[in-house]
Formats: C-alpha cells, structure tokens, sequence
C-alpha cells in the first residue's frame, strides 16, 4: 500500500502539486488523467524521488509492505526501487554505451545480488520477456534508447519493470508516442503479468486506449496540481469524451 | 585470502612489494661511468656502448620541456638506472624464482592466459627474466624477445631501425631512454604473416627509486599483421619513480600492426613514454592506449603517415583522479596521398584531477586528398577537477578533409536518476556511464583487459564517492 498525505512537492520556489492525498492500495489499477501541466510526472517522480523536487515537510509518504511501513522521505531512489517502486519514465533517456542487459545485470546481480540467479538465467529471461514484448533482440545489445522508435523506448521500460519484480508500478504516459500494435503488446502484456497478483498499477495516461485493456478501479483527476475529482472508469470516458472542463474546478 | 571484497584485492594488489632478488644493480643517479656500466652488465657490444655513451652526451644538453605537465619533481639524481632481476635467464615458468611468481600471481595475471604464457614475455624489474617463444611463432619465422638479447642475436636488425624513428635528439626522455635503455620486446613479423594471437608483455617496476626504460621495437614486413599488447600494475611507494620508455613501430607496404598499452601505475610515477609508428604504402597502424595510472602522463602515440593510402589510428582513453595529471593525446603526420587518419580520446577527470588532450594532425603539401578526424570527448566528474583541450592544425594541402570534434559534460541528472531508478545505488550508475562513455575505445582492447579496465572504473567511483 502506497499512501500520500498532505503531498506537496516543489521545484525551487515554486510549488507543484499542493496538499494531495491518496492511498494506493494492493492488487488495484489506478488511471491518473489531467491537462498537460497538471502535475502528474511530478507526483510519479517525486513518489521515485527525483531529487530535483522539494517534498513539503509536512508530507507523509509511506510504502507498506509485508507488514512493515516504510518512510519513503528518508529513502534514496535506489533503496525506493528495492522497495518494490518502479517508475517507467514518460522519456526514457539515452544512455550512450550501456545496454538495457547492463542495467539488469547491474541491478540483479551486483547491487541485490539476488540469490539463485546465475549470470546465463539472466541473459536467458531478458530474451525471453523481449520476445513476449516483440523487441528485436539486437535492441538488447545496443546503447539503450539510442536511436530506437517510440515504441521500442516503452517496450524497454517494460523490459526492466518484468525483470525487476516490483509490487508497485507506475507508468508515465506508456501509451505517449506508440502506435497501435505496439500498444496493444504492451496493454496485453502488463494485464497479463499483473493478473491474479497484488500488483499496484498506478496508469497515467492522456487517452482510454490502454485502459480498455486494464480497466482502473478508481480513476484520479488532477488539475493545477490538486486532486479535483476521482471515480471509476466511466470518468475516464467522459473526459476523453468532453475534455476536462467537464469537471469543475 | 579468502574471499575478500573487490576493493580489498584491488588494494592489496597495489600495496605489496616482494623482496628484492637483484644481482646487479648501478648507483643511484647518472654519470658516464654509470653507463658504460650498464653496457658492460649487458656485455653489449661496442656499438651498443658507444651509441648508449652519445644518447647521454645528448640527454644532458637537454632541457625539460616548458610545456605539458609539472616534472619538477623528478629527482634524476635518486634514481637507480638499471637493476637486475635474476643472472640468468629462465626458459620454464617452473624454473621461475617464487618472489617472481607470487608477484604475477598478485597482479592478476588473467588466469586463462597462463595458457598462452609461452608467448608472453613478461618483464620483472629492469630485465626480461621469462620468454619463450611458442613453436609456431618460430616456424612463422617471427622475432619475439627482449630488446637485450635481440641487440646480440639480431643485430643487424637492431641497429637498421634502432633510433631512427625516435632519434635521441627527439626529447629528453628519448635521449635519456637511449643512454640507460634496458629490456622491452623486440618484434619482427617477416612478410605476409598473420600472427593471430596477440603478444602480450607484462612490466612492471619494484624497486623504490628505481627507473624503468624499457625500448620496444616492432617491425611488420610486407602485409604482415600483428597485435602487441602492453599491461602493467606497479606497487604504491612513497618516492617518485620514473618510467621513461620509447616504442618504435614499423609497418611495412600493406602491414597492419596494433600495439594496445593498459598503464595502470602507482600515482608516484612520472610516465613519460615516446611512441612513434611509421606506416608505409597501404598500412596501418592503431595505438589503443589507456593511461589509468601514473601521477603524471606524457604520451602523444604518433603515426607518420609515408605511403600512399596508409592509415592510423590512435585510440585512447585516460583517467585523471586525485593529484593525477594525465597530458595525453596523439600525431597524425600526413606525407602521403590519400592517407587518413582518426583519433578518439576519451578523459575523464575526478577528484581534482586533471586530464589533457595535446594533438598534433599535421597535414604535408602533396598529401592530397588526405582526411583526418578528431574526436575528443572529456567527462568531468565534479567541479574540481580540470580537462583542457590543445589541439594543432596544420594543413599545407588543398584538397585534405580535417574534422575535430570536442565535447565537455558531467554526469547527466536524468540518466542519473533513470539508473537508480533501477535499483542502482548512485555509485554504480556513475560507474555505469562512465563505462558506457569509454565503450567505443574499451571494446576495441581484448576482452579480458575491457574486463579489469570496467572494474578499475567501479572502484575508481567507489573511492570518489567514499
């Protein structure tokens, strides 16, 4: 369970999003919708812990798990990630010379030195998931996102999030810059691999398109950085229907 | 040891020092007696000692050079100029004293590699003690010894290319090399042999105060192809020590010959080396060079360019950490025709480090249509730490194509972020890109050094971090 509580979080003097509170709870999809501007990339960096944003010192960000609650304040990104916390960034970036395998040997291997996985099983299960994903098993030996289409970028992030387990995920803007049978592996992908599981979906999204295929419990509407509404997938609808002002503010 | 953590091996590797197991050493500091004795240990012969005798006469007409790195540190006077291992020389790795095996074994010599050990020439202190020549390298007819035994046995090859790519006149440390010069490998691959597996050499300096000048020859007949490999680690002392080494490499009408150098030196060493390569019609030559180690690096591998369509390449990476200064970067002389060239320098600075780029692409009237490409790439890994760029152009050709390409950054926030966003811990996702930044010039030396090379990095961000 994810839980947020007078969240507030800003960029140098500038504050982004005001006073928001929600729970994320397990085995549940959430769609998170707003203008652009509204402060969703925000919120799902500063649940990361992009350090570029200044979190309100009134603030509770817990994270529990396994009956145990963590203080996400006090933790650096890479402890959030080992927490279970996966973000797929709305623009991955390029990183010239490391390998989408250099990561999650990097991560799996070196730093959680994850008990029973050989050097090989990891080779073997990246390929596997690529495979299910449809990416090119070239792309996996190539400078990650170095040239690579909109698609190939996503289906990356997907990569890393199945290999790296986590219980929590959030991805920004998946669908953003994937055509149509690229989404369609990925949709099909993710409601596979969190069927009949506790996984939290955190799903910010501009469009219902993915939300067909992983229809939300609860959809949250954020507007100049507050929550303004939230109900189910048929508010989702009516704003990709009528536009936000359908909400007052 | 039992399993120790890799930081814990990557010290002690760098900590220990065996005892001593010399026979013949000279006094500290240089005179001309000093040398005439060093002749007379080798049991050289007059024109050796004669040629040794003049390069002194030279080195002490010479002045420090006023340009590149600080040497006022170097203490000529306290240093021993040559010393030896083992009187005589050992034909079987078993034979080997154990000080020397045990030193190897600490070093790390890639296991796998023992194997091709043969063909290794491996240097302990000052002199060649272990080489052997693997059966085929003899039935090619190819020459692989150190320089000592060649200026016996090949002497006539000796003295046609000794000195005359890198005269004694060239600098300071060539005139200094060329009077106390001992060891180094000694190469020839006669006309049209491909040697396919690499010759690799191991040096490697354990005496305080003590020199190492080691002087390499390597000459590739017509469309001969051969690689050389140069890997070494030194032992961390108080005192300064000297490291002042010529190569000359020849490759002949269609020869290719790549000569790959990883220096890993303790920071107490002034690594001041004179590279030069001379490629005939149709040749190339590639330095593949990465200087890690040292307290200071001079080194600008060149390539003159003498025959029509030759090429060369110098590849390089360096690492500047805490009071290091690594002043490194390359020649490209263009004599010919349709010659080109590319340099790739990759630096990377920390910790107050600082890490130069010195280049020199000099392009002669008639070299048409002659093309060159620069690319220099520095990282700085904090903002005390310094990179510099000097690079020289001098096109004397109408129709030549130069390009040069530089860029300066730090760490990138957002890749940053992205990779511990993965579950990395900060330093290994510095230790990731910075290994990603070197990736074109780390995939171009064999595996098992890219292997250390990536390791050294980690730490090296683990230290910076710490």
């Amino acid at each position: 369970m994810l839980s947020l509580k007078n969240f507030s979080v800003s960029v140098g003097d500038k504050e982004i999003l005001h006073n928001l509170s929600v729970v994320f709870h397990p085995g549940k999809i959430y769609a998170i919708m707003g203008p652009n501007g509204s402060g969703k990339s925000t919120l799902a960096r500063a649940i990361m812990g992009d350090p570029s944003f200044h979190i309100g010192t009134d603030a509770l960000m817990t994270l529990t798990c396994e009956n145990t609650t963590h203080d996400l304040k006090e933790l650096s990104t890479d402890k959030r990630a080992r927490l279970g916390i996966f973000l797929s960034q709305q623009s991955p970036p390029t990183i010239d010379g490391v390998t989408v395998r250099d990561v999650l040997r990097a991560s799996l291997m070196d730093v959680r030195k994850k008990a029973g996985h050989s050097a090989l099983d990891l080779k073997k299960e990246i390929e596997k998931t690529a495979r299910t994903l449809a990416i090119p098993v070239e792309l996996l030996d190539r400078s990650l996102n170095d040239g690579f289409s909109g698609g190939e970028r996503k289906k990356m992030e997907v990569l890393q999030m199945a290999l790296l387990d986590p219980h929590h995920i959030i991805l920004d803007e998946i669908d953003t810059g994937v055509d149509v049978d690229a989404l369609k592996t990925i949709a099909t992908f993710l409601a596979d691999y969190i069927k009949d599981t506790t996984k939290t979906l955190i799903i910010i999204t501009h469009s219902t398109r993915i939300l067909h295929h992983l229809p939300p419990e609860q959809t949250i509407i954020l507007r100049n950085g507050q929550i303004v509404a939230t109900g189910d997938i048929t508010l989702a609808q009516r704003i990709e229907e009528h536009g936000f002002d359908v909400i007052a503010s | 040891m039992n399993n120790p953590s890799r930081h814990n091996q990557i010290t002690a590797k760098h900590d220990f020092s065996m005892p001593e197991v010399f026979v013949a050493k000279t006094e500290r500091g240089l005179d001309e007696n000093v040398v005439a004795k060093i002749s007379a240990l080798k049991k050289e012969p007059a024109w050796m000692r004669e040629r040794r005798i003049a390069a002194y006469k030279m080195f002490k007409q010479k002045k420090l050079p006023t340009w590149g790195a600080d040497l006022s540190g170097i203490k000529f006077d306290d240093i021993i100029y040559y010393l030896r291992a083992t009187d005589e020389r050992k034909h079987s790795w078993d034979e080997l004293p154990p000080e020397v095996k045990e030193t190897y074994d600490r070093i790390g010599v890639p296991a796998h590699e023992k194997e091709w050990l043969a063909g290794v020439s491996a240097q302990y202190e000052s002199e060649v003690v272990y080489e052997n020549i693997t059966k085929e390298l003899a039935k090619q007819g190819v020459i692989f010894c150190d320089m000592d035994t060649a200026v016996k046995k090949y002497s006539s090859l000796v003295k046609k290319y000794f000195g005359t790519l890198v005269p004694d006149s060239d600098n300071t440390f060539a005139a200094l090399n060329g009077a106390v010069w001992s060891g180094g490998s000694f190469v020839y691959v006669p006309k049209g042999v491909k040697v396919t597996m690499p010759l690799q050499a191991y040096f490697r300096i354990n005496t305080e105060r003590f020199g190492q000048f080691e002087r390499t020859i390597i000459i590739a007949d017509e469309g001969a192809d051969v690689h050389y490999m140069e890997g070494c680690t030194a032992p961390t002392y108080g005192n300064a020590s000297l490291h002042a080494a010529v190569v000359e490499v020849f490759a002949l009408k269609n020869a290719r010959v790549r000569y790959t150098t990883v220096q890993n030196w303790s920071t107490n060493i002034y690594n001041l080396v004179t590279k030069r390569a001379q490629a005939a019609e149709n040749a190339t030559v590639t330095w593949v060079d990465c200087n890690l180690g040292s307290g200071v690096t001079m080194k600008y591998p060149a390539v003159y360019l003498i025959g029509k369509r030759a090429r060369g390449e110098v590849l390089s990476i360096a690492l500047a950490g805490k009071e290091q200064h690594q002043d490194a970067g390359a020649k490209m002389i263009h004599l010919a025709p349709h010659t080109r060239s590319r340099i790739i320098s990759k630096s990377i600075s920390k910790d107050g480090g600082r890490s130069s780029y010195r280049g020199r692409v000099f392009i002669a009237n008639g070299a048409k249509y002659a093309k060159n490409y620069v690319q220099c790439d520095a990282l700085l890994l904090d903002d005390r730490s310094r990179s510099d760029t000097y690079p020289t152009i001098a096109v004397h050709e109408k129709t030549a194509h130069v390009e040069h390409e530089a860029s300066v950054a730090t760490i990138d926030k957002e890749k940053l972020f992205y990779l511990v966003s993965r579950g990395l811990s900060e330093t290994h996702a510095r230790g990731l890109i910075v290994n990603g930044f070197i990736d074109t010039v780390a995939k171009e030396i064999p595996f098992e050094y890219a292997v250390e090379l990536y390791r050294l990095i980690n730490l090296e961000m683990e230290k910076s971090i710490g």
